[in-house]
């Protein structure tokens, strides 16, 4: 009741990997931000964030989205975005053309699968 | 309306005067919705192009006549332009101008009222009525809504000054534009009146149920009356042995309370008077008096001193009403407008006998039991909350019987704390034990409960921590209480029970079934005693009942069959949840005896409209997720897909977040959010009352383009009372009718 949101951090082959579980909007986007980016090491080829558990998600997690990939590619490292093919959320990310910055992938595998073939 | 009639040759106004006057009516009327001040404008308008005095009257609910006058630059003439007035009404009853013209919906012309008086003149005004010589009047009915509400009436006195035709074709064009927003000030006014009515009376109710001295509560009384609906109150009172007191006495002026105090010391009221006071006493009928011809003072004065101080006084309109409790009238009330002007009616005295009738139990109580008791029950009243919190999604009714003597006031008490996240601690409990003493000790109960619910511990956590520091009190202080966290979008709750009669939930489709839950023992008895929480699965329209055992339990019957009882009544109570209160107590504890003190609370998640969707929040980003599972328990309710309504939820809350961002810096405030379903659309309405601010940012930009891209019929209107976002969204996939 008292946490919108669940944030998993898990690294995997030098990949930071950040699942949200729950509802994103102006009143936890900053915090999970300032945390997603804390978790991701100079080290670390880049930076999934998995949305398949995410029921909301509105300008302030765009917004959140924004700002990682600024951060993350001033280091040469890359983000992806996770968010199943028929999730209701998908919609308002094309509408504010996230896609056309950050690639948004089908499955976290495929993510995975992108990042080292770029690597 | 053109202006055609203003230009026939021969009217008082010129063309051009004629227009301007009709263009600063129009600026008045459109800004005004102060229903006093309209009529005052209105008639002041008029004074000096088109008339020398102008009258205003409204036809009163009652029947009566309320005039606003414009008013005579000079108060000499403004003043016996009244009286003539009054004594004209006084002769011709219903014969009177504005009374034929109102009755009849005719209108009057009179361009040379001639030489002769028309009515008897004040001894010695002679000169005065010559001066002021009334040379051409016009009285029009002004008519709204089909209805003729009120009547016009212009009076020239200006040498040389007489109305025509033409004029009285203007005086009609300006009744016509006059009767609408007359009436709709009128309306606005009531709508006012009713709302600060129910305040008045809510703080009123206040003082009196929480009153230790009785005369300083009636001062009170007094006061409050004095500043919203009267210039002078007095309560009179009788003694045990007969003998009228006066209680209180209030005026916003002290020195006149002086001059009041003064003139009854001198010339105190005769308790055989047939009229006033006495006789309100004596029959325990009300007196009303919407006018107070200089006649009435006369005939009641004793002598020509006497007449001159009430004359000083400037009565205007009068009304005495009875206080009455249990049968007996105990004293009586009255109410004076003075200086206000102002003229009382039939609804007034209507609301100043349910005053009356409140001052009047406060009175008999306070004759009733003893100085502790009302201690004890004061010191209880001060503890229990003033008034339930307000939180959209569920409903409250509450209720609290003390006991009637004083040895068995007790400490039952019922909380209601909002926890922020949508959902509500309910509690209702008692302390083992009776007396001032008890009281004290609840009030520490209570607090403590909050505290640990605030720090947002659950039910079950928040019970035992209670129960520990119970443990720490330096007696044995002990409480058996129900404490409840209610989900209210969800309507789900958890309950602790430690050691009190089981609640009752009666479903909305009338079935009542007892929560026994995990029951434990009560707090204080023993430590580290587990409270262990049930859950508690609502409908919308179920209600949920929580009392003490002062509603079921009676000598020589057991708890059981008491609480039977109660379901069977309970099974039976009307659906309002607050007559649904007045029926358990009036059916359960009816009498005036009572060996216990009585509580209960009773709440209800609301119904939702499947047509209709409305919430108050309050601007803080915490909300967002509390209005979205709203939001979707409504959207659920019609056809939407879940992609329909995941986008309008997104709308919303892009609309909502810049509703917060709006309320920067201002105290705490709070937006609304509005739903209809219509022709398979969604509509919504985001508004706040905060500034506009010019989106910030690339963020703020993004919101408005989902909200645009998600929505049809955008539209945002900003203004200097807030901004209102509207939009709509027709639903995908509508189902065939």
């Amino acid at each position: 009741m008292n946490e919108l949101a669940t944030l998993t951090l898990e690294l995997r082959e030098q990949v930071q990997i950040a699942h949200i579980d729950g509802e994103v909007d102006i009143a936890n986007a900053a915090s999970l931000e300032s945390e997603i980016a804390e978790a991701v090491s100079n080290s670390a080829e880049g930076l999934v964030i998995d949305l398949t558990g995410t029921e909301y998600f509105d300008s302030s997690g765009i917004r959140l989205l924004f700002e990682l990939h600024a951060r993350l590619s001033g280091r040469r490292q890359s983000l992806r975005v996770v968010v199943p093919p028929e999730a209701v959320i998908l919609s308002a990310l094309r509408i504010t053309e996230v896609d056309q910055v950050v690639p948004i992938d089908e499955t976290v595998e495929e993510a995975l699968a992108a990042l080292s073939g770029n690597g | 309306m053109t202006d055609q009639t203003t230009q026939q040759p021969g009217g008082v106004l010129d063309p051009q005067g004629a227009l301007a006057f009709l263009a600063q009516a129009g600026a008045v009327l459109a800004r005004s919705l102060d229903y006093e001040r309209t009529l005052a404008e209105v008639a002041q308008l008029a004074v000096p192009d088109f008339a020398d005095w102008c009258g205003v009257d409204v036809v009163q609910p009652d029947g009566s006549l309320r005039q606003i006058t414009s008013g005579h630059p000079d108060p000499r003439v403004e003043e016996y332009l009244l009286d003539l007035r009054r004594r004209f009404r006084e002769e011709r009853g219903r014969s009177d101008g504005a009374m034929r013209a109102i009755a009849t919906g005719e209108s009057q012309l009179v361009s040379d009222v001639g030489d002769q008086a028309l009515i008897e003149l004040p001894e010695g005004t002679a000169d005065l009525y010559a001066r002021l010589s009334p040379r051409s009047y016009i009285i029009v009915p002004l008519v709204a809504r089909g209805r003729t509400i009120g009547a016009l009436t212009f009076l020239s006195t200006a040498e040389g000054r007489h109305y025509g035709p033409a004029d009285l074709d203007f005086a009609h064009h300006l009744a016509r534009r006059f009767g609408l927003a007359v009436d709709n000030a009128r309306l606005f006014h009531e709508a006012e009146n009713a709302r600060d009515r129910l305040a008045f009376m809510a703080t009123a109710s206040e003082l009196l149920s929480a009153s230790l001295d009785l005369e300083e509560t009636l001062e009170q009384v007094a006061m409050l009356a004095v500043e919203s609906m009267a210039d002078w109150c007095a309560i009179e009172l009788v003694d045990e042995d007969g003998r009228l007191r006066n209680a209180a006495t209030a005026h916003v002026d002290p020195e006149k309370v002086r001059m009041a105090e003064e003139l009854r010391e001198r010339y105190p009221i005769d308790p055989d008077d047939a009229t006033g006071v006495p006789n309100v006493i004596r029959t325990g009928r009300s007196e009303l008096y919407p006018d107070i011809p200089d006649e009435l003072l006369v005939r009641g004065a004793r002598d020509g001193e006497h007449l001159e101080l009430i004359r000083s006084l400037g009565l205007r309109s009068v009304l005495v009403v009875p206080l009455t409790a249990r049968g007996r009238t105990l004293g009586a009330l009255t109410l004076v407008c003075a200086e206000s002007g102002r003229t009382y009616g039939v609804e007034d005295l209507r609301f100043a006998e349910d005053l009356a009738r409140r001052a009047a139990v406060a009175v008999d109580n306070s004759r009733l039991y003893s100085r502790e008791h009302r201690a004890a029950v004061t010191l209880q009243q001060s503890l229990l909350p003033r008034k339930l919190p307000d939180i959209p999604g569920v409903e409250f009714a509450a209720r609290y019987l003390p006991a009637t003597s004083e040895l068995d006031v007790g400490g039952d008490w019922y909380d209601a704390i909002p926890l922020g996240d949508g959902s509500v601690g309910v509690a209702i409990g008692d302390v083992v034990g009776h007396g001032i003493d008890a009281a004290a000790v609840m009030g520490r109960f209570r607090n403590a409960l909050r505290a640990y619910v605030l720090d947002g511990r659950g039910p079950d956590s928040a019970v035992e921590r209670l129960n520990r520091l119970t443990r720490t009190f330096d007696q044995n202080d002990m409480a058996t209480l129900v404490y409840v966290v209610l989900d209210t979008t969800t309507a789900t709750g958890r309950l602790v029970r430690a050691g009190h009669p089981p609640p009752i939930v009666r479903h909305a489709s009338g079935q009542v079934t007892l929560v026994n839950g995990k029951g434990a023992m009560p707090v204080g008895v023993a430590p580290n005693v587990r409270y262990p929480a049930t859950t508690i699965e609502l409908e919308p329209g179920d209600t949920l009942l929580l009392y003490t055992d002062g509603l079921v339990e009676r000598r020589g019957r057991s708890l059981e069959s008491g609480i039977a009882q109660l379901e069977r009544v309970l099974a039976e109570a009307p659906e309002p949840l607050e007559e649904l209160c007045d029926h358990l107590l009036a059916r359960l504890v009816p009498g005036e005896e009572r060996e216990d003190d009585v509580a209960l609370l009773a709440l209800r998640p609301t119904e939702m409209d499947a047509h209709h969707f409305h919430t108050t929040l309050r601007a803080d980003p915490n909300e967002l997720s509390r209005l979205r599972r709203l939001l979707m328990r409504w959207l659920g309710m019609t056809h939407a897909s879940a992609q329909d309504m995941y986008d309008i939820t997104i709308a919303c809350g892009e609309a909502c977040a810049n509703a917060i961002e709006h309320a920067y810096g201002a105290r705490p405030s709070r937006f609304e959010v509005e739903g209809r379903f219509e022709d398979d659309s969604i509509y919504l309405r985001v508004r706040d009352f905060g500034s506009w601010r010019p989106p910030r940012g690339a963020n703020r930009g993004r919101g408005l383009k989902l909200i645009t891209a998600l929505m049809e019929d955008v539209e945002i209107e900003r203004g200097s009372r807030g901004t209102e976002v509207r939009m709509r969204r027709r639903l995908t996939e509508a189902k065939a009718s």
